[in-house]
């Protein structure tokens, strides 16, 4: 029997299912972060590079730093328009942290969002939005080679 | 613990192209040239100053990265059946042996599993030490085509150097070139080939004469590009510049086409390039053509192009490329330009009259 392999999404934060990262939204101050598709969809992530505090973001889907594993490099695009208060020095030491604990020790940024109204509402939320994102992703990147095909069926988990 | 023949251990790459483990490539390379290494539990038993897999370097055998990345290990049967799935758009096979009494052996017990499921290509990269005329021809009756040597160092000097006495290494010069000859004398004319790495220490002048020699010989070289595994006893070496690398590709290229000569390469007193003279449309389709600047590597079959890819194996995806797992692009063109700064050490020797674009009509900015 395939072994069921297990995604974990919390239904507490927002999730950009293109870039897939994930936004929290704690005393008005967005903490930004890789979802756990994404880090496994990159590959063994060997670099994080962000750019410093202080920095302003003026559209959704600018770069905010660069992610790399051993195969691949891709941009870090923002979820949300604002400016970055906060990086994670963790995160550029270890850049494992990613892949280990995704949505704590492994975040990325924290924005001071301008506009968050506007840019949660274009984000993914709520338990069966997040499964169907997930779920949406995993079937194409299986038909592209990202994820092993046969890899067994892939079981979402909601975490409340 | 399992070891071969049951498991081997795949390069990163080969095990995303084989759909093994999750992951993407940068710019959507497509892989078919599969490298697996054999794998034992107490490892390789050389030493050499440069290599993941060194003896002495530091840490467990399974935990250590091997020309830059991990070489996750599954088992034998399952990258065979993954190879026989994906055979449509598999180029090669190679099997990468490491200096170990089983290795003949689990090499042929590999080889047999493989082609019991498919007919993709076979290359042995072979470990001299534990090879003879006898086993070469194993190989070949059992359908392997081409035989890799991996020689790395192209004098004896820097081979002593960085493989053999001074590292306590145990390899010997000699015996590299027994096997070579012997490959070359029992599997022919191109089926042969010699890995080399730059930056172990050998010159400019050095590299080009050894493509030269092989060339005349009809053995392939395939330049490999140093990077400094962490660890390993040169962790702290420099890599050779862009730079030199272009100019040793650029040079390799031409002198393998019979473009050029030896004799219209000058050198300085350390053996570094430093003027050719080379005419200006012979240049112009080596950069436009890109293959110079592209993975040395064993052909798939029925195309002919090189199949053993190694997409970033030398270089991290963030960094420039060093050799191209795929045919530059016009902007690719462009970096290579720039990275061969030609006019600082080409001579041209264009048929009178003829004029050169300038760099920029070339690669606006």
């Amino acid at each position: 029997m395939p072994k069921v392999d297990r995604l974990h999404l919390p239904d507490d934060r927002y999730y950009d299912p293109q870039e897939h990262l994930w936004v929290k939204i704690e005393d008005g101050i967005a903490r930004v972060g890789l979802d756990q598709l994404g880090s496994r969809a990159a590959g063994t992530i060997s670099h994080v590079d962000l750019h410093r505090a202080g920095k302003r973001i003026a559209r959704i889907g600018a770069a905010f730093g660069t992610l790399e594993a051993n195969k691949f490099v891709g941009a870090l695009r923002a979820p949300i328009r604002g400016a970055i208060v906060e990086v994670n020095p963790r995160v550029l030491d270890d850049p494992r942290l990613v892949h280990q604990d995704p949505y704590g020790e492994g975040w990325l940024v924290r924005i001071a969002p301008s506009s968050l109204d506007e840019d949660l509402a274009r984000l993914v939320h709520g338990a069966a939005a997040i499964v169907r994102y997930v779920t949406e992703k995993i079937a194409e990147y299986k038909s592209r080679g990202i994820l092993p095909e046969d890899a067994g069926p892939t079981e979402v988990v909601v975490l409340h | 613990m399992a070891s071969s023949p049951e498991v081997l251990r795949t390069s990163t790459a080969a095990a995303l192209s084989l759909r093994l483990q999750p992951g993407r490539f940068s710019r959507d390379v497509e892989l078919g040239g599969i490298n697996v290494l054999l794998d034992y539990e107490r490892g390789c038993h050389a030493n050499c100053a440069y290599c993941g897999l060194a003896r002495e370097r530091p840490g467990a055998y399974d935990d250590k990265s091997f020309i830059r990345v991990d070489w996750p290990s599954y088992p034998t049967d399952r990258i065979v059946e993954q190879m026989a799935k994906h055979e449509s758009r598999m180029g090669r096979f190679c099997i990468s042996q490491v200096v170990h009494q089983r290795t003949h052996a689990d090499t042929l017990d590999v080889i047999r599993r493989y082609r019991a499921k498919t007919r993709t290509p076979i290359s042995v990269l072979c470990a001299p030490p534990v090879l003879s005329r006898e086993r070469l021809q194993e190989y070949k009756d059992a359908g392997v085509d081409m035989i890799g040597v991996g020689l790395d160092a192209v004098t004896e000097r820097t081979f002593e150097r960085r493989r053999g006495r001074a590292v306590n290494g145990g390899l010997q010069w000699k015996k590299y070139w027994e096997v070579i000859d012997l490959s070359r004398e029992i599997f022919g004319p191109w089926k042969v080939n010699c890995h080399v790495v730059v930056g172990l220490g050998d010159t400019d002048r050095e590299y080009l004469e050894f493509v030269d020699r092989v060339t005349r010989r009809e053995i392939l070289a395939y330049l490999f590009c140093f990077y400094p595994e962490p660890d390993s006893a040169m962790a702290g070496a420099r890599r050779p510049s862009l730079f030199r690398w272009r100019r040793i590709q650029l040079l390799k290229h031409l002198l393998e086409r019979r473009r050029i000569t030896l004799d219209d390469v000058a050198y300085d007193a350390r053996g570094a390039v430093v003027a050719a003279r080379l005419p200006h449309a012979v240049v112009e389709q080596a950069i436009e053509g890109g293959v110079a600047f592209m993975t040395d590597g064993c052909p798939d079959e029925p195309t002919g192009l090189v199949s053993c890819t190694r997409p970033f194996g030398s270089y991290r995806p963030s960094e420039p490329f060093r050799d191209y797992p795929f045919p530059p692009t016009a902007e690719d063109r462009c970096h290579i330009r720039r990275q061969l700064r030609i006019k600082r050490w080409v001579t041209p020797a264009s048929p009178r009259g003829e004029r050169e674009p300038s760099e920029e009509a070339r690669c606006p900015r």
